[in-house]
């Protein structure tokens, strides 16, 4: 069975990707399949804490990433240049993941059968 | 020695990304490689919309498509779960629904992200559109 690389590097609620993206690795770990998860750029946005989802009538985030643990998905990469240029704080996300230079980025990715990216 | 292939095709029909999905499907099929499945998922799903009628001079990417699966019996399936949420539907959901009407194109299966994990985990590659 191939491994999957889903990449998120979209913000969320502007388009549907963020759902989508989730709905899709969440399908593949359901069968088993050996899955990994990667956050770059604006994607990084997902995992920003006190989201008001409401507001806009969008569904609530943080739920649908409480569900990665459930899924046993643990393999889980943040681009520590993206960070740097969002000012975020990798301890300080709604998930916690593997903070990894641009070098260690690619190489893991290049480790990977297939590779998704919303 | 020929290769599985899986296409997902996220990108809008509209979009440079709809229309080079099925120019890379047909380029592979050409040069002896094997197309497993294409999965039309998120905006890609307009693709498989029996009432696109473009232009009599415009490209008619959705004849292709269909034309494609005539000639070498390529899977076309359009994700249950994205087509739902955009309005294509088969006869057998939208009678379900209670719809007036359904819109699946022929030579196109509506099908879940269940059917996309069994045969892309078994792919040589998947390819991204």
């Amino acid at each position: 069975m191939k491994n999957l690389a889903v990449i998120n590097s979209s913000a969320p609620y502007g388009r549907s990707n963020y759902r989508e993206s989730i709905d899709l690795l969440l399908a593949n770990a359901s069968y088993d399949r050996p899955v990994a998860l990667y956050f770059t750029g604006d994607g990084l946005y997902q995992l920003v804490k006190n989201q008001t989802a409401n507001a806009i009538d969008a569904k609530d985030i943080s739920k649908m990433f409480g569900l990665l643990d459930l899924y046993d998905i643990e393999d889980i990469y943040f681009c520590q240049q993206s960070l740097i240029e969002r000012n975020l704080d990798p301890n300080n996300l709604l998930i916690t993941g593997e903070v990894l230079t641009s070098q260690q980025w690619f190489t893991k990715l290049a480790s990977s059968d297939q590779v998704v990216n919303f | 020695m020929a290769q599985r292939f899986v296409l997902i095709v996220n990108s809008d029909p509209q979009s440079q990304g709809g229309h080079s999905a099925l120019k890379f499907a047909r380029a592979l099929l050409e040069s002896g490689q094997i197309l497993s499945q294409v999965f039309f998922y998120q905006n890609g799903i307009h693709a498989s919309n029996a009432l696109n009628c473009p232009a009599s001079d415009e490209f008619n990417l959705l004849e292709q498509w269909q034309l494609l699966h005539q000639e070498h019996q390529v899977e076309l399936i359009t994700c249950v779960a994205a087509s739902l949420r955009r309005g294509v539907l088969d006869s057998e959901l939208a009678n379900q629904q209670q719809l007036a009407s359904d819109n699946l194109a022929s030579g196109f299966r509506l099908g879940g992200l269940g059917e996309f994990v069994t045969i892309s985990a078994a792919a040589d590659k998947l390819i991204q559109f």
